[in-house]
């Protein structure tokens, strides 16, 4: 498990996945940016919820063992295909989920990536409310 | 009216009406093309402590995307697939959606990523 390094510059050079040594092509790029686009399947799984005491464990049963942190409140699966986010914004539920939207709604993101040539599509975001 | 505030350490609220994610269209739309105008901001708008910015610009940036002031005036600076993104979902709230999810993009602002959140106020 990485995350414990997340900020080091080791962890940034060890980034790189996928490729061979030396190569610095910023598609292949952990730390690169994910976007949405107008493709992204947006879903919110209102049949459950998480508490606030089982997001860490949340978080490593979708990441798996080896994870990164690659921002505050993300983080992200070694292999690049996953990705949990919980922001302050999306913790403190400073804005709404779900269609229609319900608004003030605290939750996490569980989301699904693509790599592209500079970072990360988000293919699914699935929204989990935090009871 | 649009209204930029910073609202967190790590987010930016963009807060706009109708008449505003018409304006905001307009200048993602011209954005893409590589031209670039300016809208006025609401006079609250501010995303550092004391300082009030009057207009805002969008212009692409291929290599990242980031936003700061000068002076004044606010330049939101986005790839392809965020301008993209931005003209997508600003339709949809010409068309009676919401603005949802709130995240729009994240942008560099002093060397930290912060989350830029949409919301369409109807």
């Amino acid at each position: 498990m990485l995350n414990n390094i997340a900020d080091s510059k080791a962890a940034r050079e060890a980034s790189n996945f996928g490729n061979s040594v030396g190569n610095s092509n910023p598609a292949n790029n952990l730390f690169g940016r994910d976007r949405f686009n107008r493709n992204t399947q947006q879903l919110t799984e209102w049949r459950r919820s998480i508490s606030p005491d089982d997001i860490a464990a949340e978080r490593a049963k979708f990441l798996g063992d080896d994870f990164i942190k690659i921002d505050e409140g993300k983080w992200r699966s070694l292999d690049g295909t996953r990705q949990f986010r919980v922001k302050p914004d999306d913790y403190l539920g400073k804005h709404g989920i779900g269609r229609p939207l319900v608004p003030n709604t605290p939750h996490v993101h569980f989301e699904f990536l693509s790599p592209t040539s500079n970072g990360f599509q988000v293919t699914k975001n699935v929204h989990v409310p935090i009871k | 009216m649009i209204r930029f505030l910073k609202d967190g350490k790590y987010s930016i609220k963009m807060e706009f009406d109708l008449n505003g994610a018409k304006e905001l269209l307009k200048l993602f739309e011209l954005a893409y093309k590589n031209l670039s105008a300016s809208v006025l901001l609401d006079f609250e708008s501010s995303i550092e402590k004391g300082k009030y910015q009057k207009e805002l610009y969008v212009v692409k940036n291929d290599l990242d995307n980031r936003i700061y002031r000068k002076s004044t005036t606010l330049i939101l600076e986005l790839d392809n697939p965020s301008i993209e993104y931005g003209v997508h979902k600003l339709s949809e709230c010409i068309n009676g959606e919401d603005f949802y999810p709130a995240e729009f993009c994240e942008v560099s602002f002093r060397e930290t990523n912060v989350t830029i959140y949409g919301f369409f106020i109807k």
